[in-house]
């Protein structure tokens, strides 16, 4: 997994936050790279801690939330950034897609002025070809007669058409790293495909790094170079994505493959994985996954999971060289 | 004979606002459920099969068509509180979202008895007796009885929405997208509990769904929905192996498979 210079690094990335009696925490110790133009999967369940590590990223979280380990993006060390220096990270070199457009964009706005109130500050603005960008963006996100979409109000547009909106307004910001945070749930699977063409199109074109957001592990396969898997708060399993089905290295990503209802087959009952995902602060120490795994052993629930390079990817699970790679799930 | 379960006829849901066309959001969808048959109706939202669903559970009145529940004409204007009872015990629902479905203050106990006393005239310990052959039949241990709904996690609390459905004892079981809000692996747990349920009652399934994926694993038949208006109905094998249709073929291609080429269309 590590590779000499990835585009992101993030490593021991711990999230919690302080309250009166114990401090909850939220993410316990996320790792992932991403270099450059590559699109990683974070997969995870509910409270795993995918979309509250992507924030911590940014340092999105409410100042009270105490974000430890490392994050690098391009050379910066983002949790030592500066405010101005974190500002123009923020406003230069990343760009985050969120789950319901709707509830991102502001409504009383139209369209176009949502696109270019990120870039009025910049240095140089000049608003006649910064609006000629907005147009070519949203041509190349598919939308027909831009001009007009530009001077509608986001009530006007269907829920796909307002996500390709966003990721216009993103790729007009010319960012390095896209943050997709479950871009695709709320809409409709045919729109689901066109808003992933979409965002694999502009990966190609601007060489960008994408950090996928997801709970469904069929798309990450299907659509990104990397997937890490992350549960109670950890990465569990970094592998190719090209490999994760047929050979995941971690029980748990086993055990999600195995529960996934096929298309192409009929089984009378799915292989489940007993139990509920827990969030990181229900785990107190050892392997926090043992109580659901098939594969523990008493020994498991008091060892302490680190995540180890594994088989050209890397895994956090104590039996590893006994039982990985896993063999096809289901 | 038993009477089959739902009959649906030339159901149509029309809204006419002034000025403007009839827009339908559902228009002439006739299809029936076998005793025991599980059937799946998929679309994407405007579908219209929330609709439907609506109007089988006489939440809502269709503008033009007819329902038969078991036999049992549903009328829509002004029902008897008899009528709404009898066709209850006949037909129940479960939602998508299992936090919003039940009663935040009620504790789960109350919130199964309620429907166990609504249709049935037992003493106390018979409902406690069926409540608890309830929980069980949907795998939730006795002791959740006293907890409220926020102590329970997404998936128990669509397993006490599914106890609190079969309490009425219905021939029909209608799930509005009851798996889409759950996670991967408690998903495939409700869906195996939901095919047990059915190994071992008669009962007949409504799977309103967007998911494609899911369909083998708890159907018999397909209705694909577009745009109010049904697109194919057939075997679920049928429709997913052989779609006759080309929308059927592009809600397919649109499932993230490996090696999976998403598709770009103007809009």
């Amino acid at each position: 997994m590590e590779s000499p210079d990835p585009y992101v690094a993030v490593r021991h990335l711990s999230v919690r936050l302080p309250d009166d009696r114990q401090d909850k925490v939220l993410v316990r110790d996320v790792n992932f790279d991403i270099e450059r133009g590559e699109m990683v999967g974070l997969v995870g369940e509910s409270g795993s801690g995918k979309s509250i590590s992507a924030r911590a990223m940014l340092r999105l979280l409410p100042p009270r939330a105490v974000v430890d380990g490392s994050v690098e993006i391009g050379s910066e060390r983002v949790l030592e950034l500066g405010k101005r220096d974190l500002r123009k990270l923020r406003q230069y070199r990343v760009a985050m897609i969120f789950q319901d457009p709707r509830a991102f964009i502001n409504p009383v706005r139209k369209v176009g002025a949502f696109m270019l109130e990120g870039l009025q500050e910049r240095p140089g603005y000049d608003a006649v070809s910064a609006r000629r960008d907005a147009l070519a963006r949203l041509e190349e996100v598919g939308l027909d007669s831009p001009e007009k979409r530009f001077n509608q109000y986001p009530y006007e547009l269907s829920g796909g058409m307002l996500q390709r909106v966003l990721i216009a307004a993103a790729l007009l910001v010319q960012p390095a790293l896209i943050i997709a945070d479950e871009p695709t749930t709320a809409l409709d699977v045919t729109t689901q495909s066109e808003i992933m063409a979409l965002i694999e199109d502009a990966r190609k074109e601007y060489d960008l790094s994408v950090l996928f957001i997801t709970h469904d592990l069929d798309l990450a396969i299907a659509t990104c170079d990397r997937i890490a898997v992350i549960y109670a708060g950890r990465t569990v399993e970094e592998q190719r994505a090209s490999l994760i089905a047929e050979a995941p290295l971690h029980p748990y990503t086993y055990g999600l493959l195995s529960a996934r209802p096929r298309l192409a087959s009929h089984n009378e009952r799915l292989p489940t994985i007993p139990g509920r995902p827990i969030a990181a602060f229900e785990s107190a120490g050892g392997c926090p996954f043992a109580p659901r795994c098939a594969f523990a052993q008493p020994e498991c629930t008091a060892w302490e999971p680190r995540l180890d390079d594994f088989r050209g990817g890397s895994v956090a699970c104590r039996r590893r060289d006994e039982i990985s790679p896993l063999g096809q799930g289901g | 004979m038993a009477p089959i379960p739902v009959v649906a006829e030339q159901l149509a849901k029309v809204y006419t606002f002034r000025g403007h066309p009839p827009t339908y959001a559902v228009k002439d969808v006739s299809f029936t459920v076998a005793a025991g048959e599980s059937m799946a109706i998929v679309g994407e939202s405007g579908s219209g099969k929330t609709t439907i669903a609506r109007i089988l559970m006489g939440l809502e009145s269709p503008s033009s068509g007819r329902v038969a529940i078991c036999g049992h004409e549903r009328t829509y204007r002004s029902p008897s509180k008899k009528q709404r009872r009898s066709l209850g015990s006949l037909v129940q629902m479960v939602f998508q979202d299992p936090y919003s479905s039940l009663d935040p203050r009620q504790r789960i106990a109350d919130a199964i008895d309620e429907v166990i006393t609504l249709f049935f005239r037992l003493s106390r310990s018979e409902v406690q007796a069926r409540r608890s052959s309830l929980l069980e039949q949907v795998g939730l241990d006795e002791r959740i009885a006293s907890a409220l709904p926020r102590q329970l996690s997404g998936g128990q609390r669509q397993r006490v929405a599914i106890a609190r459905a079969l309490a009425a004892k219905p021939e029909v079981l209608v799930l509005d997208e009851a798996v889409a809000a759950l996670d991967m692996s408690i998903r495939a747990q409700v869906l195996n509990l939901l095919a047990d349920i059915r190994e071992r009652t008669q009962i007949s399934y409504l799977f309103i769904s967007h998911d494609l994926s899911t369909l083998r694993q708890v159907t018999d038949t397909t209705l694909v929905m577009r745009h109010g208006e049904m697109v194919e109905y057939g075997a679920t094998e049928q429709v997913l192996s052989e779609p006759a249709m080309e929308y059927t073929k592009q809600l397919l291609d649109s499932i993230p498979v490996p090696g999976w080429m998403p598709r770009r269309r103007a809009v």
